[in-house]
């Protein structure tokens, strides 16, 4: 079996490019879409998937569909998403706390 | 609030297809064991259908129609029709028509179809478990 890139995983991609500062563009300028949007759009990729990871999970126990790789895939695509998402949760936190550790 | 099997789409998912497949695994088992009683009838019931039922009653449930409200978690399931799949003609001569292939076969699937649902219903609270764990640090 291939190993899952990174980029394959949902919730990697928005975050990735919100890391990316656009060349182009002066100060002050507003850049790309805001932080909680690519948050928003990145949760909404996890739940996306866990949907369809059910939704093949129902197909696959009523009989609909018989490739059952197709559903544990898909269940496995939605755990990995999930994990990925409690460690950014967890990253973001740390980051608040590093930041309200400090001494001004 | 905290009741994570009617609250998690995936668990009442892998819970009511474990219901409708011991129930079938039960209604197999009558019949292996009424394999020999003369005019015996073999059970059984439309697992897709039930199943199906049941899936209509979990979308009302965690996804409600606007201007209807969500319908409150319904627990158990609904007992599925009775019916008696093996056509009459292929009886044997003491009127039982119950044929260990057929029954065989389905008992596996069935026993498939558990496992699956057993396997996903662990993974889920697995995750649920995780996440509970992540934020506890």
């Amino acid at each position: 079996m291939n190993p899952i890139l990174p980029s394959q995983l949902p919730s990697l991609d928005a975050l990735a490019q919100a890391g990316q500062k656009p060349a182009s563009s002066a100060p002050g300028e507003a850049e790309g879409a805001p932080f909680a949007d690519v948050l928003k759009q990145a949760l909404a990729e996890v739940n996306d998937s866990r949907t369809n990871a059910e939704q093949e999970a129902r197909n696959l126990i009523s009989g609909n569909s018989t490739d059952m790789h197709t559903a544990i895939l898909a269940v496995q695509k939605a755990d990995v998403s999930f994990q990925m998402m409690m460690a950014v949760r967890s990253k973001l936190v740390d980051a608040y706390r590093e930041v309200m550790r400090m001494q001004m | 609030m905290f009741d994570l099997v009617s609250q998690n789409p995936m668990i009442a998912l892998a819970d009511k297809g474990m219901s409708l497949a011991t129930q079938r695994i039960a209604l197999i088992a009558s019949n292996l064991a009424n394999i020999d009683t003369p005019g015996y009838r073999t059970k059984d019931f439309d697992f897709a259908a039930a199943f199906q039922t049941e899936m209509e009653k979990l979308d009302r449930q965690f996804s409600p129609t606007p201007g209807s409200p969500a319908s409150p978690a319904e627990p158990g399931i609904t007992p599925p029709a009775i019916i008696h799949p093996v056509d009459i003609t292929s009886e044997r001569n003491d009127g039982n028509d119950v044929h260990l292939d057929r029954e065989n076969m389905l008992l596996t699937q069935t026993q498939s179809v558990f496992t699956l649902s057993s396997n996903l219903a662990q993974g889920e609270l697995r995750l649920v478990l995780g996440a509970i764990r992540d934020a506890a640090k």
